[in-house]
C-alpha cells in the first residue's frame, strides 16, 4: 500500500546550520506516527517543512504520491484541504481580534454562502464538544483546553487526510490533556484521519501512536512499532530518553532510577 | 472599533473628537453654511471686529471672516487630507510588506526611510513646489510620503512580531493568500499604532500647510486658506489685532485636537496607562492573623489556615496547612489555577500588589513569619527560604555575567566576607551544582547558558544563603526530559547532603514519585489531600487525586480511552459552596453540598472527603 505521507532523505538548513539531514519516515493512511525528540531535534521543523512553512535545501515529501516538497503558493493552497495542523500554545493559534466562528470558517472556500458556513462550524464545534455559542465569542474568553478543541475544530473543518500535531496537548493540564487525547482517538476512528504527533512526551507516544520515530540533533536514530521501541530501545539515545522520563509509581521509579544511573 | 469608544469614552478624547469633527463637517459643508460668499466684500465694514452681521468680523476689503475661514478650511483640510492618504498607503504598504516578506524588500524599504528620514523635508518641499508652483496638494502629497518613512518603520516592526505567531502560520496552512493573511490578520493587530501616529501627523502636517500658505507659497489670493488668512491677518496686526484670533485660532485649536487625540488613542490602546498608579502603601502585602491550629514544632516549616485574597477581594487559596521536616521533599501537586504558586509565594510574601494574607500560623525554623515586616521577611527571603523558578534563563539577569550575579548573592549572606573568600564560595557553589568549569561558567552571560545549565545556576544561587528550605516552582517543567531527570538528581542530592528541606510545585505525577516523600494535592485553592507519596499512588482517599492519576497516559493502558473528569477546574471566584469538586465528581451526593472539613487519619495522612475511596475506615465506596 502506498503511503499517505512519504519523506524521503529530507534536508533542512537555516542558513548554515543543518535542522534535518536525511530524515525518511512514512506515514500511513489512517496511521499514526509519534516523532519524539528533544529540544534542538528538528521535530518541529519536520512539521513546518511538510506543512510547506520552511523551505527545504534536498529530499523530497509525497502526499499520496505526488510530490509536494516546492509547491507555489496555489498549490499549496489547494493542498490545504488534505493537510492541517495544530499548535502547541493554543492562545497563539488564535487571532484575539476575530471570533471564534470566523476563526473556525477560515479554511472553508471562498462564496460559502453564510448560513451553510454557520451549519458547518456550529456542528465542527459541536463534534469537538464545544457549545455552538463559541462562534459569537472571542478566543480571550476560553481555556486552553477549550481552545484546543476550537484548534481541532479549525483543522479539521476542511476534511483533511493528514493532522500534524506540533505538542498539541503538552500546554495542557493532565485532566484537559486527556479529554483531547480521547478526542483525537475518536476522530481518528470516525474519519480514518492519519496524525504526524510532534511532542517530547513519551507517554502521550505510547498512549496514540502506532509507529515512533526517534529525533536528535536533525537524524532519525530509532524508528518502529511504538511497543518494540518502548520495550526493547536499540539506540542508546533512545533508552536514555525512556529511562529519564519518569513514571508515576515510587517504586518503580527507584528502580528506574537505580538503571538509568548504571546506564550513564 | 473598540479603540474608537475607549477614545470617546474619555473627556478629552470625547472633547478633542468633537471639534475636529464639528470643523470637518462645517468646512466641507461650507457652500451651505457659511453666511456670504468668501470673494464678498463690503467696503463699508471693513476691518470690523465681531458683530452681528459678521460674527468673526471682516477683512481689509469687508469680506465676512467666518466664510472665508470655512471656505479656506475646506482646502486646508483637503490637501492635510491627501497628505495623510499618502502617509497611511505608502507607510502600511511598504511596512507591512518589508515586515511580513523580509529578505531584500525588507532591507530596500529600511534604507529608503533612512534616507527620507535624514532628507530635511522644508528643503524638498520648497523643491517640490519649485517644479509645480502654488500647487499645495503636490507640496503635502510628497510631505505625507517623506514621514511615510516613520510610519512604515513602527508597522513593520508589529508585523515582524504578529508574523511570527502561530495564528499567521495556521492561515498559512489553511490556504489563504498572503495579501488575505496581511488584510486579515497583520494589519488589523497593527492597527492600534497606526491610528495614534496619524492623528499626531495629522496635526503636523496642518501647520506645514498653514505655514506654506502663511509664506505664500500655497493656494494664491483671493481664493482663501487658513494660512492666507493668517498672512492677510499679520499685515493689519497693527490697525485689527482680532484677525489673528479666528484665523490663528482655528488652525491652533485643530492642530493641539489632533495631537491630543493621538495622545489618547495611544493611551487608549495601551493598557499599562489604564491601571490606577499604587502607592507603596498598597503595594504592600496585609498580613492578619486568626486563630487555629498549633503549628509542628518538629517541622522546618509549618502552615497553618493560610489563605490568600486579592486586593478586589477574590480569594486564591483557602485554609491551606502543611509541614515540611528537614531532609525531605514535599510535592505540592495540582492542576493550573489550584493555588499552587500563591500558597508558596505567600510563605514568601511575594504577591501580587494588594494582596491580603490571612494565617494561623507560618513558622519557619521556630521564627514566627507571620509578625515580620516586610525587612525581617526580605532576610528569610534567600537566607532561611531559598526559591527557584520554572524558567531559569528569565529568572537571572541578562546583563550580568553569572559570576557577578553569583556574588551578589553570596555577598548578600555574607557581609564583610574578603573578595577572595566570596570568589572561594561562590566556585564552591557552582561544584555544589556539578557545573564543569566554575571560572568558565562565572564569565558566561545567562543567555548564553542552556536550560539545564541555567537551571544548575538558579539552584546555586538559591543555595548561597544556604537555605534550610528551598522551594522549587516547577523547577523542570521547560526542560528536556534528560536534563530535568539530571536537575531532580541534583535536588536530591543536595537535600540528602545538607539536610535541607524541598518543597517542588509540580504538576507531573512523575517528578511527585521520582523525588518527593510526601503529596499535598491541592484542587481550587484547597488541599484536598495530604498523605505519603507511596500512598497517594497506591490508595489515593479524594475522588480528585484518583481522577488526576487516571489521566496521566503513564499509568493507561495504551490505545484504551484515558479515563476523563467532565468539566473543568472553577475559577477564582467561582468556586462552588461545599466540596468544591463536588459538581465534577461521580461519588458526589447532597451530604457534599455541606462545608467539608480535613479528616485525618492516624500515621496515614488527611482528606477533604465525604465519600473517601481506597478506604478501610469510615464511608467509603468503590
Amino acid at each position: 500500500m502506498r503511503p499517505l505521507l512519504d519523506i524521503a532523505n529530507l534536508e533542512v538548513r537555516y542558513g548554515d546550520a543543518l535542522a534535518l539531514s536525511d530524515v525518511s519516515l512514512s506515514v500511513r493512511s489512517g496511521q499514526t506516527v509519534g516523532l519524539v525528540g528533544e529540544s534542538g531535534s528538528g521535530k518541529t521543523t519536520l512539521g513546518k517543512a511538510v506543512l510547506g512553512l520552511v523551505p527545504v535545501s534536498q529530499g523530497e515529501i509525497r502526499l499520496d504520491g505526488k510530490e509536494i516538497t516546492d509547491l507555489g503558493v496555489k498549490e499549496r493552497r489547494a493542498l490545504s484541504g488534505r493537510i492541517q495542523v495544530v499548535f502547541q500554545n493554543p492562545y497563539s493559534s488564535f487571532n484575539p481580534r476575530r471570533t471564534i466562528g470566523q476563526a473556525v470558517a477560515e479554511t472553508l472556500p471562498k462564496g460559502t454562502p453564510r448560513d451553510e458556513a454557520r451549519e458547518r462550524v456550529g456542528a465542527m464545534l459541536d463534534r469537538v464538544g464545544v457549545d455552538r455559542d463559541a462562534a459569537h465569542r472571542y478566543p480571550g474568553q476560553f481555556s486552553g483546553g477549550q481552545l484546543q478543541r476550537i484548534a481541532i475544530a479549525r483543522a479539521l473543518m476542511p476534511d483533511p487526510r493528514l493532522l500534524i500535531c506540533d505538542e498539541a496537548v503538552s500546554a495542557l493540564d493532565l485532566s484537559v490533556q486527556a479529554h483531547v487525547l480521547n478526542l483525537l482517538a475518536d476522530l481518528r476512528a470516525e474519519r480514518g484521519l492519519s496524525y504526524l504527533f510532534i511532542t517530547h512526551d513519551l507517554a502521550v507516544v505510547r498512549h496514540l501512536a502506532d509507529r515512533v520515530v526517534v529525533l536528535r540533533r536533525g537524524e532519525v536514530v530509532e524508528s518502529g512499532r511504538v511497543d518494540d521501541v518502548c520495550e526493547t530501545p536499540r539506540h542508546p539515545y533512545t533508552r536514555a530518553l525512556l529511562a529519564a522520563a519518569p513514571v508515576p509509581d515510587p517504586v518503580a521509579q527507584a528502580r528506574r532510577r537505580a538503571e538509568r544511573r548504571a546506564l550513564a | 472599533m473598540n479603540a474608537w469608544r475607549a477614545v470617546a469614552g474619555r473627556p478629552l478624547g470625547a472633547i478633542c473628537l468633537a471639534w475636529l469633527g464639528l470643523v470637518v463637517l462645517a468646512c466641507a459643508g461650507a457652500d451651505l453654511i457659511a453666511p456670504h460668499h468668501p470673494q464678498e466684500q463690503d467696503l463699508s465694514s471693513v476691518y470690523s471686529g465681531p458683530t452681528w452681521a459678521h460674527w468673526l468680523g471682516t477683512d481689509q476689503l469687508g469680506r465676512d471672516i467666518l466664510s472665508r475661514v470655512l471656505h479656506g478650511g475646506r482646502v486646508s483640510l483637503l490637501v492635510v487630507g491627501q497628505a495623510l492618504a499618502a502617509y497611511l498607503v505608502l507607510g502600511c504598504a511598504a511596512g507591512v510588506l518589508a515586515g511580513y516578506r523580509r529578505g531584500l524588500l525588507d532591507r530596500v524599504v529600511l534604507r529608503l526611510g533612512d534616507l527620507a528620514l535624514s532628507m530635511p523635508a522644508v528643503v524638498i518641499l520648497l523643491v517640490v513646489l519649485a517644479i509645480f508652483p502654488h500647487d499645495e496638494s503636490a507640496a503635502m502629497i510628497t510631505l505625507g510620503a517623506l514621514s511615510a518613512a516613520g510610519l512604515a518603520r513602527v508597522v513593520r516592526a508589529s508585523t515582524v512580531a504578529v508574523r511570527e505567531e502561530p495564528f499567521v502560520a495556521a492561515a498559512r496552512v489553511a490556504g489563504l493568500s498572503t495579501f488575505r493573511i496581511l488584510g486579515r490578520h497583520v494589519l488589523p493587530s497593527v492597527i492600534g499604532p497606526v491610528i495614534s501616529l496619524v492623528a499626531l501627523v495629522a496635526g503636523s502636517a496642518l501647520l506645514v500647510e498653514a505655514s506654506l500658505g502663511f509664506l505664500g507659497l500655497g493656494v494664491q489670493p483671493p481664493e482663501p486658506s487658513w494660512g492666507g488668512l493668517i498672512a492677510e491677518a499679520s499685515q493689519a496686526i497693527y490697525r485689527q489685532p482680532w484677525l489673528l484670533v479666528p484665523s490663528g485660532g482655528v488652525v491652533a485649536l485643530t492642530a493641539v485636537a489632533c495631537a491630543v487625540l493621538g495622545d489618547v488613542l495611544r493611551d487608549a490602546t495601551d493598557d499599562r496607562t489604564s491601571r490606577e498608579p499604587l502607592s507603596w502603601r498598597r503595594m504592600r502585602t496585609q498580613v492578619t492573623r486568626r486563630p487555629g491550629e498549633p503549628p509542628d514544632e518538629a517541622a522546618v516549616l509549618s502552615v497553618r489556615g493560610l489563605s490568600v485574597r486579592l486586593a478586589d477581594g477574590t480569594a486564591l487559596v483557602d485554609d491551606v496547612a502543611f509541614d515540611v521536616h528537614p531532609g525531605t521533599a514535599l510535592g505540592l501537586v495540582g492542576e493550573s489555577g489550584c493555588g499552587k504558586t500563591m500558597t508558596v509565594s505567600a510563605v514568601l510574601r511575594l504577591l501580587p500588589p494588594g494582596a491580603v494574607v490571612e494565617a494561623a500560623e507560618v513558622r519557619f525554623a521556630g521564627q514566627d513569619l507571620l509578625s515580620l515586616d516586610e525587612r525581617g521577611m526580605s532576610r528569610v527571603r534567600g537566607g532561611g527560604i531559598g526559591y527557584i523558578a520554572q524558567d531559569p534563563v528569565a529568572s537571572l539577569d541578562p546583563l550580568f555575567t553569572v559570576g557577578d550575579q553569583l556574588t551578589e548573592a553570596v555577598r548578600h549572606h555574607n557581609r564583610g566576607a574578603t573578595r577572595a573568600e566570596v570568589r572561594r564560595r561562590v566556585v564552591d557553589l557552582l561544584e555544589a551544582v556539578h557545573l564543569p568549569d566554575p571560572p568558565g561558567v562565572m564569565a558566561e552571560y545567562p543567555h548564553q547558558l542552556s536550560g539545564g545549565m541555567a537551571q544548575r545556576v538558579a539552584i546555586a544561587r538559591a543555595l548561597a544563603g544556604e537555605p534550610r528550605v528551598l522551594i522549587a516552582d516547577e523547577p523542570t517543567t521547560a526542560l528536556d526530559v534528560t536534563v530535568q531527570a539530571e536537575i531532580l538528581d541534583l535536588l536530591r542530592e543536595l537535600r540528602d547532603r545538607t539536610g535541607m528541606a524541598l518543597i517542588l510545585v509540580t504538576h507531573d505525577w512523575g517528578v511527585v514519585a521520582d523525588t518527593c516523600d510526601t503529596a499535598v494535592v491541592m484542587y481550587a485553592g484547597q488541599v484536598v489531600e495530604q498523605t505519603s507519596v507511596q500512598r497517594v499512588f497506591e490508595a489515593p482517599r479524594h475522588p480528585y487525586t484518583e481522577a488526576l492519576l487516571a489521566a496521566d497516559p503513564n499509568a493507561a493502558v495504551p490505545g484504551t480511552r484515558l479515563p476523563v473528569l467532565p468539566g473543568s477546574v472553577p475559577a477564582p471566584g467561582h468556586w462552588p459552596d461545599g466540596c468544591r469538586f463536588a459538581p465534577r465528581c461521580a461519588f458526589a451526593t447532597a451530604e457534599c453540598a455541606g462545608p467539608v472539613a480535613m479528616t485525618a487519619e492516624p500515621m496515614r495522612g488527611s482528606y477533604r472527603c465525604v465519600h473517601p475511596r481506597h478506604g478501610t475506615t469510615t464511608g467509603a465506596r468503590r
